[in-house]
């Protein structure tokens, strides 16, 4: 897969992730607030011409500041043309005066009311700025998270005010999975490329960290907006939870009720009495003991969630191998089930038992400790073996680190050698030694492999 | 088990391997490789067997170490008549006190330079068996502790066969390294004749390392890290050697136990707490070949057991990150 395919792919999942939730928040609004005045779909185009434009004005080779200037000034033209084809369609574009007038004009009734005018002076200028940030970003698996995680926030947060505003929105449903589905193939194709996981490699602490900061943000923005907005949000909230958890219940119960029942000696005495006993023969005599019938039934949950895990896990495999194959065809480098997630999900229960084992104190089965900064050093030296593999430099299964470094990559990358022979040695020390790493020497890691990965050693000219 | 928490200072190591190396080319040109492996074997208590065509040093070299070190030294140049009591001592009938007394043999020192083992016969050869691995001595049921550290460094010639007894099995697995001088080359031999042009270095040498402090090294080195998966690899190359078809018998587990504080006090040695991969393969065939025993027809296929150690750790996979997929 060329670079070019992949970064051209990634970058039109990111814009369409980034529409979905943009539509969301700004449709919702204009629903509300502007009875569907404003065309959303026409105002997300600039998303797209954002990013057009700043490649374009990236082209020039000027200082960033201009750059960055130019690309505003470029907006600002785009906005008036917005303004003029979304709001002043029957004015004749010869008439200036009107339309380009309209945001300043606006902007004298901002105390008493808020204008489509001014909707679009505040809002372009968010959706522009994900246009520049796309063209100066670098895609990869932590800008492809990173967009998950913000999305999640956004619509999390924008669906729960619109309860609140009781506005209709009948897209919600489509919107919500195009952004996952988007979203998620471009987690997928870059940890593909990168073999960096949710749990494990060289984003780990920061998007674990995120991830908890999401869900605090989430749950905490939540309720208060809901209690400012709509007090009865929090009622609904708690009923919701209600609902699912009576849900748990009645589905437990149905599950003992699956089970043959207690014998009649193990019961309470009933209220009105013990009915007389059934004169029909048994067709099996099941005098089951109530503590195994209780572990019976124990097995019998566990199987159940077992299948139904199992189904779920079947499921999602055969989607996302589909979706492997497809992409495949077209050259992409997509991580299978296995590697993305199972990986991180085996390695997220290891440390779970790991822990558990620790706190039990079980013998023999203390933690191997691997600290943060030495795994991502050791995740870094993976993607280095892969990246000197794909250039056609692989590393012989009996050689060690320093082996494939002054007889494999050195040789054919002599210029290169001081920045490789930084992260064998890191890696090494990693690897092989006791001592914890610091952040410094990880920030060194991370900056020379950012700076090597996109090398390509020159091949020899064969001699004629 | 090394404990994966401590962390300790090899400096001391790395600064004594400094000072022994310096001293010891004082008398030996080049070669610095070889000295690195006697001081690892010193290191770790070990002992070592020179192997090596006559006049190439072995002998030199011994001298060296043993002057170099502040220990007691002694010399016992095998012949077919030495006896094992002109090596373990004996009891002797003192007439003034009119009791018997011991007089300890030359094997009493911290370091034995045993010239010429192989000349001995197997009867005093294998006296040096309990010396060599609990580093005691046992005469005439009288068990005498040798004084710590104690190291043999035995010397053999591998041409001149005739009138000598090759090592048994048991006594060459007693041996931690088997090392090589090899020629010098051009230069080196040259430099060998200024240096011994007028006066023998040897005389002027003197100790760099006491002692006391050469047994705090031997406990600061078995304290070095080595990681799960470096020992893992290190019985998996042991193992290897058991199940090569070119080999009648493999390395014992003392050759493991041997490889991993050698590996431990080379990393020492290199100025690291803790043991890689590289350590292990740098000393598989000193540490391991000579415990080997080669079939018939490897052998008479020209193939050595220092190139069946070499294939085996050419075969076994290094513990690096695994590819995932």
């Amino acid at each position: 897969m060329t670079n070019l395919f992949f970064n051209s792919g990634m970058f039109l999942i990111a814009m369409i992730v980034e529409s979905a939730w943009l539509y969301a928040i700004f449709e919702i609004l204009n629903r509300k607030v502007f009875s569907q005045q404003l065309n959303v779909p026409m105002m997300l185009l600039l998303l797209p011409l954002s990013f057009a434009a700043n490649m374009l004005v990236k082209r020039f080779r000027w200082p960033q500041f201009a750059q960055i200037w130019m690309g505003w000034a470029v907006w600002l033209l785009v906005l008036l043309i917005l303004v003029k084809l979304q709001l002043y369609q029957s004015t004749p574009w010869s008439d200036l005066g009107t339309w380009l007038g309209a945001i300043p004009r606006s902007s004298e009734d901002l105390l008493v009311r808020f204008t489509p005018e001014m909707m679009l002076l505040a809002s372009t200028p968010f959706i522009w700025w994900f246009g520049q940030r796309l063209a100066y970003l670098q895609p990869d698996f932590g800008s492809a998270l990173g967009d998950l995680q913000l999305g999640i926030i956004a619509l999390v947060m924008t669906f729960l005010i619109n309860m609140g505003l009781n506005v209709t929105f009948p897209e919600a449903v489509p919107v919500t999975i195009a952004f996952f589905g988007f979203a998620l193939l471009g987690v997928s194709l870059a940890h593909g490329r990168e073999h960096n996981g949710w749990l494990s490699g060289v984003y780990r602490g920061q998007w674990t960290g995120l991830l908890i900061l999401t869900i605090g943000v989430i749950l905490g923005a939540g309720f208060v907006l809901g209690a400012l907005l709509a007090p009865g949000l929090l009622d609904t909230l708690l009923a919701a939870a209600g609902w699912v958890w009576n849900q748990i219940v009645a589905f437990l119960t149905w599950l003992a009720t699956l089970m043959p029942r207690p014998s009649p000696e193990n019961l309470p005495p009933m209220p009105g009495g013990t009915p007389p006993p059934s004169t029909q023969e048994p067709l099996f005599d099941l005098n089951i003991p109530e503590n195994v019938r209780n572990i019976m039934r124990i097995m019998w949950t566990v199987l159940f969630f077992g299948i139904f895990a199992f189904a779920m896990w079947r499921i999602g495999t055969s989607v996302l191998g589909w979706l492997r194959r497809v992409l495949t065809e077209y050259g992409a480098d997509v991580e299978p089930m296995e590697g993305a997630f199972k990986a991180d999900f085996m390695g997220l229960l290891k440390a779970f038992f790991h822990l558990l084992s620790f706190k039990l104190r079980l013998p023999g089965s203390g933690p191997k400790k691997i600290s943060l900064e030495a795994m991502t050093v050791r995740q870094v030296y993976g993607q280095m073996l892969k990246w000197g593999a794909d250039i056609g430099h692989p590393r012989g299964p009996a050689q060690t680190p320093d082996e494939y470094l002054n007889g494999t990559l050195n040789p054919v990358m002599p210029e290169q050698e001081p920045g490789m022979a930084l992260i064998t040695d890191y890696y090494v020390k990693a690897r092989y030694g006791s001592e914890p790493l610091d952040k410094e020497d990880i920030g060194k890691v991370k900056d020379i492999w950012g700076k090597l990965k996109g090398y390509k050693p020159r091949k020899k000219q064969e001699k004629k | 088990m090394t404990d994966t928490s401590e962390r300790i200072d090899v400096a001391p190591v790395k600064a004594a391997a400094e000072k022994f190396i310096t001293n010891v080319s004082k008398v030996i040109v080049g070669k610095r490789e070889t000295m690195e492996m006697v001081l690892v074997a010193l290191l770790c208590e070990g002992h070592i067997l020179l192997e090596d065509f006559p006049g190439m040093g072995k002998t030199m070299l011994a001298k060296a170490v043993a002057k170099s070190l502040g220990c007691r030294f002694s010399r016992i140049q095998c012949t077919p008549d030495l006896l094992p009591s002109d090596v373990t001592g004996i009891h002797f009938f003192n007439q003034k006190t009119c009791d018997f007394e011991f007089r300890p043999g030359p094997v009493n020192a911290n370091i034995l330079l045993v010239d010429e083992i192989n000349r001995a016969t197997p009867r005093t050869q294998s006296c040096l068996l309990e010396c060599m691995q609990e580093q005691q001595v046992t005469v005439d049921l009288e068990t005498v502790p040798l004084p710590r550290p104690f190291l043999v460094l035995a010397t053999q010639n591998p041409v001149e066969l005739e009138g000598t007894f090759p090592l048994p099995e048991a006594q060459l697995d007693r041996f931690l390294l088997k090392l090589k001088l090899g020629y010098p080359s051009a230069d080196e031999e040259k430099a060998i004749l200024v240096r011994f042009d007028q006066t023998n270095p040897l005389d002027t040498l003197t100790s760099v390392i006491e002692n006391k402090e050469l047994l705090a090294l031997q406990t600061l080195v078995r304290r070095v890290y080595i990681e799960e998966s470096v020992r893992d690899y290190a019985v998996a190359i042991t193992r290897a050697t058991r199940q090569h078809p070119s080999i009648d018998l493999g390395a014992s587990p003392r050759a493991s136990l041997g490889l991993q504080v050698a590996a431990q006090a080379l990393a020492g040695v290199k100025g690291r707490n803790f043991v890689i991969p590289d350590d292990i393969k740098y000393l598989a065939v000193s540490a391991l070949a000579h415990r080997l025993m080669a079939k018939r027809e490897a052998r008479l296929k020209g193939k050595t057991v220092e190139n069946i150690v070499a294939e085996v750790v050419g075969s076994i996979p290094v513990p690096v990150e695994g590819k995932r997929k």
